[in-house]
């Protein structure tokens, strides 16, 4: 049976480890420390090194890594998408400019997924102001970048799952 | 008050705490106290040292050590130790949300370090809850 390696990733809070929570078939391996600065006002702990799930589908065994959100954990980044096979963006689209958070995370993991592929998942899609898809589509074309983009709740197993899915298509038919 | 502000507000304590680490132990020639969320609080050293990049990576690398401990269901993880041949990294908890990180280079016994490093953080962890 074949391992496969996906990376999620996005700014902090958008939702990657309550994803990992959702897709895990077993409790997730994660490593937060609780926060002591401004994220603190929308959250109790933060991701400082990495989020580990499994997944088990009929021929394979997908393995999911989070990284850590914030800029300083850069160090973590490259390590994390060493060897991964493709890249789930989340976009959380209550924040004051999402395009610009997507384009830190194309730009950081850009010789990865040049090589791999990504799907997008924008999460708080229901919020007010909520809508930004289709700037985003537009973005993305303007940069004759071609990737999914799912409104997604990373609380829903279902929801990740098409999007996880999603990838892997687009890995297999490209 | 979050351990962290109180650390601000008791800068100087501190600071006299990692002085007197690195004057009374030979071969540890830098400490630093950061927040386990990766910020850097104080430090002190001989040399130029880059607290920023420093306080995220040991951030990260405390966590990993700590989890990699209850995986293995080895639990009260005390010290996360990077050895190389240059010297000693080591990192401890101080209280719930610090970690002190002491630099020794390689003519210093490895348990003088960790005794050294638990003395101050023993230290702080009285400052804290005082």
């Amino acid at each position: 049976m074949s391992e496969l390696k996906l990376v999620i990733t996005g700014t902090a809070g958008v939702g990657k480890t309550t994803a990992i929570h959702s897709l895990s078939d077993k409790p997730p391996i994660v490593t937060d420390a609780d926060t002591t600065d401004e994220l603190s006002e929308i959250k109790d702990t933060t991701t400082v090194a990495f989020d580990f799930g499994e997944i088990y589908l009929d021929d394979a065994t997908v393995h999911v890594y989070g990284t850590p959100g914030q800029e300083r954990f850069r160090h973590m980044w490259e390590i994390i998408a060493e060897g991964a096979l493709g890249f789930i963006l989340l976009v959380d689209a209550r924040r004051k400019d999402p395009i610009a958070d997507l384009e830190i995370y194309l730009d950081n993991f850009r010789q990865y997924i040049e090589s791999t592929s990504a799907v997008i998942g924008v999460t708080r899609t229901e919020t007010e102001g909520g809508q930004c898809i289709e700037d985003l589509y537009n973005y993305l074309e303007q940069k004759q970048l071609f990737y999914p983009i799912m409104a997604v709740d990373p609380r829903d197993k279902s929801d990740m799952s098409q999007l996880m899915l999603s990838l892997l298509a687009m890995l297999e038919y490209g | 008050m979050t351990d962290k502000k109180q650390i601000v507000i008791k800068k100087q304590v501190v600071e006299d705490n990692l002085s007197n680490l690195l004057d009374t132990s030979d071969g540890i020639y830098a400490a630093l106290l950061s927040s386990v969320d990766g910020h850097a609080l104080a430090k002190k050293s001989v040399d130029e040292l880059s607290e920023t990049r420093l306080a995220a990576m040991t951030s990260s690398c405390l966590a990993l050590g700590e989890k990699i401990a209850i995986e293995a269901q080895q639990t009260g993880c005390n010290f996360v130790i990077i050895q190389n041949t240059d010297g000693f990294l080591v990192m401890r908890r101080v209280d719930k949300k610090l970690v002190i990180t002491t630099l020794a280079n390689k003519n210093i016994n490895l348990g003088m370090v960790m005794s050294a490093t638990n003395s101050v953080a023993d230290s702080l962890e009285k400052e804290i809850r005082s």
